[in-house]
């Protein structure tokens, strides 16, 4: 008697793959596979998998099989009793890369303005083996499913979504199966439909379930709150002696025209340290501020994350008295000055010097930090 | 007006692998200070956006404090939270839900409510509770029309909805007796009593909803699971997609019949027996959890 082995889908050598079987016999004990490459006719991996199940854990990190390559199994079985099987009939199989599947033009987290969206989705696959059918879902916020569609590759990774609904989060996925059975999946992709951003974000969030006859209520709330610390020495170490109180703190803040502020000078530190997260990718930090008309000084401005890594920006005003060809002017600079250091290190420390035109102590300025998905930082000064 | 550009464009300055980091330490001195942003909005342009979105990470504009979420209470000094609703032109609100805040993720929370009628739109409310004063802060408040498809009878932690082969035949029952006497041609009508109830016979199919789709595979199973809650004497909301509601209990045999051997139309008599608008009626007859004090 002989185990059946069942036809087995191609896989990555990396993550390998469960091979099942067929057994009429007495209870298994273990099965041992034998892999052989075709085109060498050679035994490239041996195995032994100890299991009652009728099946055998082929394992990613430990088998000889190289991508690409079609390769042929036999199985033999032992028994409780110590008796092994004749070898099953070869069943062929192809190692294939993992397809890069995700949707090109939607992000995780995006925002979507409109009812209608549409999609689009890139498909990669080292050895070249083509998509053969995929199927778009889309998701309410608890991951029930409200709509999917299956179509075939050759028309194309196109489709378009339509009756989204003004303040509801969705999350949408794409599954498919290539030519030779492999399943390829982009996870779920978490979209916001909000027709006016702005207006229409709302801190308690409802929404209308027909299907199951309730409102979903939900609340969007984040709670951060500042601190302000007395320095020990004006900035240079950023040592805090003590938290301010509260009655402290009410006497930094002031009102300019319609601009409130809080006033803080170079032995005064604002803190916010909870409740906020900025995540790893793109971010757009903003800082309506003024230099302080005494010290001549401009703002001090970190970023740090809980293993001390540090994000350091200040911005200093300098008199300028000749320019880069000796010529003799008279005028404003702002120094921009970006340190990035960890905690043994400093490893970046450069500064970038811009003429600001029309610019004088007691002007509101903006200052733009923004850091793309790739990691690149820019900056921008703006009149405020 | 923009002034200048630091860095030339954008990702004109390639960072160093720890800029990958996230950041969640944020300090500022030596400047007078009017506002700060953070967001994830790819959108956005150069202004500073003013109103919290979905894509806010901090905003704190130092309106004599420093709040840099859409929240403007300190933790410390709310002792709990409400969830509260009505509908919309009404004056009364009706607590649903209540919960103590013992750290910052308590202010979020996400719950179902299964009571409304469709058709209606309903307000909801969240008011936090100061622990000093036991008074409650300004309210954050929303609005939904409610639209639901089909039948539900409803128990506080089962639902069983009805879409197929749904009819509801309905009596309002009024307690009067015609008395007619010897000298006079028309009867007296006498309406003792203040009893005024509906009741009524619910025919309907109920089958699983699998992925958006009804399914005959384990319909016999569900029906049973049907029959178990409908027998199970226990009070129940019905609604249905008009905007008609009640507490119900479910009187006599509950029978079915099949038309098609694989679909079953359950006829259940029901009886009202409490005003399903009533968040006392709902407590009183187990429908709510919430331990009110208006109660």
């Amino acid at each position: 008697m002989k185990p059946i082995v069942l036809p087995i889908k191609p896989f990555d050598r990396n993550l390998g793959t469960v091979i099942h079987f067929r057994w009429n016999g007495k209870q298994i004990n273990s099965s041992t596979i034998t892999i052989t490459d075709i085109e060498q006719n050679k035994v490239v991996h041996s195995n032994t998998y100890t299991s009652f199940q009728n099946i055998h854990i082929l394992k990613g990190s430990s088998n000889n099989l190289i991508n690409g390559k079609v390769y042929s199994l036999t199985l033999k079985v032992t028994t409780i009793d110590n008796e092994i099987s004749e070898p099953s009939t070869s069943v062929n199989f192809k190692c294939l890369s993992t397809p890069k599947f995700n949707f090109s033009n939607i992000q995780n987290d995006i925002i979507v303005e409109n009812s209608e969206l549409n999609l689009s989705l890139n498909y990669f696959q080292l050895e070249n083996e083509k998509l053969n059918v995929w199927k778009i879902y889309l998701y309410d916020n608890s991951k029930t499913e409200l709509y999917s569609k299956s179509m075939s590759a050759v028309d194309g990774l196109f489709s378009n979504i339509s009756g989204l609904v003004d303040r509801t989060s969705y999350y949408l996925r794409a599954t498919g199966e290539t030519v030779l059975g492999m399943n390829v999946d982009t996870g779920y992709v978490k979209i916001y439909v909000t027709y006016n951003k702005k207006s229409n974000f709302s801190d308690l969030e409802l929404t209308n379930q027909p299907d199951k006859g309730l409102i979903h209520i939900k609340t969007n709330f984040t709670n951060i709150d500042g601190d302000v610390f007395l320095l020990r020495e004006p900035w240079a170490n950023r040592k805090k002696d003590r938290k301010l109180n509260n009655k402290e703190i009410s006497l930094l803040f002031g009102t300019e025209n319609q601009d409130n502020f809080i006033a803080l000078n170079g032995s005064t530190l604002l803190e916010y340290q909870k409740g906020f997260n900025t995540g790893k990718g793109f971010l757009r930090l903003f800082v309506k501020f003024k230099v302080n008309a005494m010290t001549e000084k401009g703002i001090i401005l970190v970023l740090q994350d809980k293993l001390d890594n540090i994000c350091y920006c200040t911005l200093r005003k300098t008199k300028v008295n000749k320019d880069s060809l000796g010529n003799k002017v008279s005028r404003t600079e702002f120094q921009v000055l970006l340190f990035i250091e960890d905690s043994q290190r400093l490893l970046l420390n450069t500064y970038y010097s811009n003429y600001l035109e029309s610019v004088n102590i007691g002007d509101w300025l903006i200052l733009k930090i923004q850091r793309e998905d790739n990691s690149a930082f820019s900056l921008k000064l703006m009149k405020g | 007006m923009f002034i200048s550009d630091f860095l030339g464009t954008v990702g004109s300055f390639s960072s160093l692998p720890i800029l990958t980091e996230s950041f969640d330490i944020l300090q500022v001195a030596d400047c007078s200070l009017s506002k700060i942003e953070i967001d994830i909005n790819k959108q956005g342009n150069d202004s500073i956006p003013v109103k919290w979105d979905y894509t806010t990470i901090l905003l704190a504009d130092f309106d004599k404090d420093l709040f840099g979420g859409n929240l403007k209470y300190a933790t410390e000094h709310i002792s709990h939270i409400k969830i509260k609703k009505r509908f919309k032109n009404e004056f009364e609100w009706q607590t649903i839900y209540e919960k103590p805040i013992l750290k910052d993720d308590d202010f979020n929370v996400e719950l179902y409510d299964y009571l409304e009628p469709s058709n209606t739109t309903i307000e909801y409310c969240f008011v936090p509770v100061y622990s000093s004063t036991g008074l409650e802060g300004g309210m954050t408040m929303s609005e939904v029309l409610s639209e639901f498809d089909g039948y539900f009878l409803i128990e506080k932690d089962r639902i069983f909805r009805a879409y197929l082969n749904t009819e509801n035949s309905k009596t309002l029952n009024r307690e009067t007796t015609t008395q007619t006497t010897l000298g006079r041609k028309y009867p007296f009508i006498i309406a003792n009593g203040m009893s005024n109830y509906y009741s009524g016979t619910l025919q309907a199919t109920f089958l699983p909803l699998i992925d958006c789709e009804f399914t005959l595979e384990k319909a016999s199973k569900y029906e049973n699971n049907v029959d178990e809650f409908l027998s199970d004497n226990k009070p129940k909301i019905l609604k249905d997609f008009m905007g008609n509601i009640w507490i119900v209990n479910i009187v006599n045999n509950i029978s079915r019949k099949n038309n098609d051997p694989r679909i079953a139309i359950h006829s259940i008599d029901w009886v009202e027996i409490g005003n399903a608008k009533s968040v006392v009626d709902l407590y009183n007859n187990n429908l709510l959890s919430v331990e009110l004090e208006e109660i």
